[in-house]
């Protein structure tokens, strides 16, 4: 049995390695089932700078990962066990509060949209779509809408 | 260009669904053509640039047909309706339909036009000409007494005022595109005719290019407009004389196409978990940003469950409800205004209504015969209270899945649609049609062909009709009836009881008010063993129910006042139906 280290390596599209403990990978759906897949099968114990022992992630940029990272660790410090709606909602915060920090712009709160979809993450996922549907809800009129995020009216549309 | 063309006629025809439907498409590429007649025509008429620049130039400036879709559909509609009701809000005498979409589709080229020409041009002449024009047009019309033409003006004012006040702001009818507040535009107008003397001219009714292009020719000169030379301003200020379109100024057209559309790299699935979390209101306002989000909008796992109750549904909006393929659905206490759907619609539709909940909704005949002829997949039916005849009770019939049916109260029962529903309805297992004034005979067709499975039944009211034979007959055919509401039967007597005793699984039994069970009697129901509860309203002085209830310990008595079977809310549970959520 390879050497239970307690971090796992992800290297993102941009070249960057992050070290997860695995705990907070063990949230990401994707890292879970590379988990089980490859790192199962690693039984010599090789040194952390193997390049098996790194998982990529082609589709995820550093500056991204860096804030789905503070996401999990924040959603892990939870200790007692939230019902369901109190756990939305806590997640929603976490999610804003991220957002506060890092200026973050419409480029970030959609690529983290993406990137919880593509890592498998739901109460990212949730987080982010709820926030990007309180936004649309803000919105007093569908000009504000197509305004707000740019979205061209190209034809018509059947009612 | 040609490509474009072709989306523009299409979109046309598109902008007044009703035109669609009514004029054969012969009418409608005359239409068409007669439009693209006119247009080229007029610009050589007006402008020395090229036609080609209305199209292209227009594209690229973002300005298009397209937020025509919102107001305009909504105007047309408005007018569509305004018209064709004999309404007495306009005071007009109705105009055939058909007239007023085709005259609005040459209509609306002709601003669209004048929009690219004006805007094109940065002469101020072109403007006078053509804001000449304008008024001169409408004077023209003015003094036309032609009550076509007329009745029309008032129509397009109302539709221009209402996509007016859209177009800057939100008017309520614009700003919810949804089917439930179809039109309010009429209701509007009042309140805003006659339109201010200042204002720009909202007609530019122009049925002839000659006659438009003499018009220019007699009067150059008029009190031109301060001309306001920029273009931003220009647009609004012409925004009156569009009728239909909503403009976008060029300026917050190229803010939207400057910044990233995000959306476009998200997957539907994703979209739709976003849409997910929107209420319905903004659901439907969702679906008409953009094509894409009315595609994703649509997707019937969005539209799982309808909260209706309580609202008024404007004629034909029922009909949008069904179309969006809803499973659960709640009406109850709507005002179902008629016609709630098309001639068009009976034909061949299936909705997908499985839990239909129209208790005390009020709903012609009519209009709820053909919607229970587009549903053949119900599961639970509640028509509490509602006016039915036998070709609606064939209808229920044919909903072969049918677990529930609640008819309590309900009007129009006769015997051959009882005995319809229960040869038909054989997955039947909770039957409420209490209170339905059913005759001897309908009573008796009920309970020699109720099907087997019904285990929850109520017939209580059925006064005189119901005897203790008929109990008897129920009986055998539903032996393992778990519920049974024999209130205000009041022909029973302790005959009843003995048939009643042979139920072994019933757990719960009202003969509440049937006064000719006496008192003494009910003793004897201590021996059924699966009783749980006993309902005997008006029966006993209190004394006799206490010494009643201490000799049937284990049985609760006159727990329940109200019987809950079949129906779809019960207690405080205001908006479920059945168990079944419908608020979001």
């Amino acid at each position: 049995m390879s050497q239970p280290s307690q971090a796992l390596q992800i290297r993102t599209s941009d070249g960057i390695v992050f070290d997860v403990c695995l705990e907070v990978a063990q949230q990401m759906g994707l890292t879970h089932s590379w988990l089980q897949s490859e790192r199962g099968d690693l039984k010599c114990s090789d040194g952390p700078d193997d390049d098996a022992n790194v998982m990529p992630l082609n589709r995820v940029r550093s500056d991204i990962f860096k804030l789905v990272l503070d996401w999990c660790q924040a959603v892990q410090t939870v200790d007692t066990p939230l019902e369901h709606k109190e756990m939305l909602q806590h997640q929603r915060s976490l999610f804003q509060r991220i957002l506060t920090e890092s200026n973050a712009t419409d480029s970030t709160i959609f690529e983290l949209i993406i990137a919880a979809d593509y890592l498998n993450i739901d109460g990212l996922l949730q987080a982010g779509t709820q926030h990007v549907a309180d936004v649309i809800n803000g919105c007093d009129s569908v000009e504000a809408i197509r305004e707000r995020f740019h979205i061209m009216y190209e034809g018509e549309i059947d009612e | 260009m040609s490509s474009r063309k072709h989306k523009g006629a299409e979109n046309i025809e598109n902008l007044c669904p009703v035109a669609r439907k009514r004029s054969t498409s012969k009418n409608s590429a005359v239409v068409a053509a007669a439009v693209s007649a006119t247009k080229t025509s007029s610009l050589y008429e007006h402008t020395s640039s090229p036609s080609v620049l209305t199209f292209e130039a227009l594209e690229e400036m973002g300005i298009g047909m397209l937020d025509s879709e919102e107001s305009s559909s909504s105007a047309l509609s408005a007018i569509t309706l305004a018209v064709s009701t004999t309404s007495d809000e306009n005071s007009n005498e109705t105009t055939p339909c058909t007239s007023v979409p085709r005259m609005a589709h040459q209509q609306t080229r002709m601003s669209l036009n004048s929009t690219a020409s004006t805007l094109d041009s940065s002469s101020v002449n072109n403007n006078t000409i053509i804001e000449v024009f304008c008024e001169e047009s409408q004077e023209r019309l003015l003094l036309q007494s032609a009550e076509k033409l007329h009745a029309l003006a008032q129509a397009k004012r109302t539709a221009l005022v209402s996509s007016e006040c859209g177009s800057n702001s939100n008017s309520p009818s614009k700003r919810t595109r949804n089917p439930l507040a179809t039109v309010t535009c009429n209701n509007q107008i009042e309140s805003l005719l006659p339109p201010p003397p200042l204002q720009q001219t909202p007609l530019s009714l122009l049925p002839s290019t000659s006659k438009q292009a003499l018009l220019r020719q007699k009067k150059p000169t008029a009190t031109p407009p301060p001309p306001t030379t920029t273009p931003t301003t220009l647009t609004t200020r012409l925004g009156p004389t569009d009728n239909f379109f909503v403009y976008r100024t060029p300026s917050m057209s190229a803010h939207i196409s400057s910044g990233i559309n995000y959306f476009d790299r998200l997957s539907d699935e994703i979209l739709l978990d976003i849409f997910k979390w929107l209420p319905k209101k903004t659901l439907l306002r969702i679906a008409t940003v953009c094509r894409r989000f009315n595609c994703c909008a649509r997707d019937e796992t969005l539209w799982t469950r309808l909260d209706l109750g309580l609202r008024t549904l404007r004629p034909h909006a029922l009909e949008q409800v069904v179309r969006r393929g809803v499973p659960v659905l709640r009406l109850a206490q709507a005002d179902i205004q008629d016609p709630a759907f098309t001639c068009e619609s009976s034909t061949d539709f299936q909705s997908r209504l499985q839990y239909l909940d129209l208790s005390l909704a009020s709903i012609s005949l009519s209009s709820l015969r053909t919607l229970l002829a587009q549903c053949r997949q119900l599961r639970k039916l509640s028509l509490e209270h509602a006016e039915l005849n036998d070709e609606i009770c064939f209808e229920i019939s044919q909903n072969s899945s049918l677990e529930t049916l609640n008819l309590s109260m309900a009007s129009g029962i006769t015997a051959q649609s009882v005995r319809q529903m229960m040869e038909s309805l054989s997955k039947l297992n909770s039957l409420n049609i209490s209170w339905t004034d059913l005759s001897a005979d309908a009573v008796t067709a009920l309970v020699t062909h109720i099907p087997s499975n019904v285990i929850r039944l109520n017939v209580a009211g059925c006064r005189r009709v119901l005897f203790d034979t008929h109990v008897a007959t129920l009986q055998k055919r539903c032996p393992q009836l778990l519920e049974l509401d024999l209130s205000d039967c009041n022909s029973l007597t302790p005959a009843a009881l003995a048939a009643i005793m042979k139920f072994n699984s019933l757990e719960y039994l009202s003969v509440s008010r049937c006064y000719l069970i006496p008192a003494a009697s009910f003793i004897e129901l201590k021996k059924m063993t699966s009783l749980t509860y006993l309902d005997i309203f008006g029966m006993l002085s209190d004394a006799a129910m206490e010494v009643l209830e201490k000799q049937m310990p284990k049985i609760g008595i006159n727990k329940f006042i109200h019987s809950s079977v079949g129906r779809p809310t019960v207690g405080t549970r205001r908006t479920s139906i059945w168990g079944l959520r419908t608020r979001d």
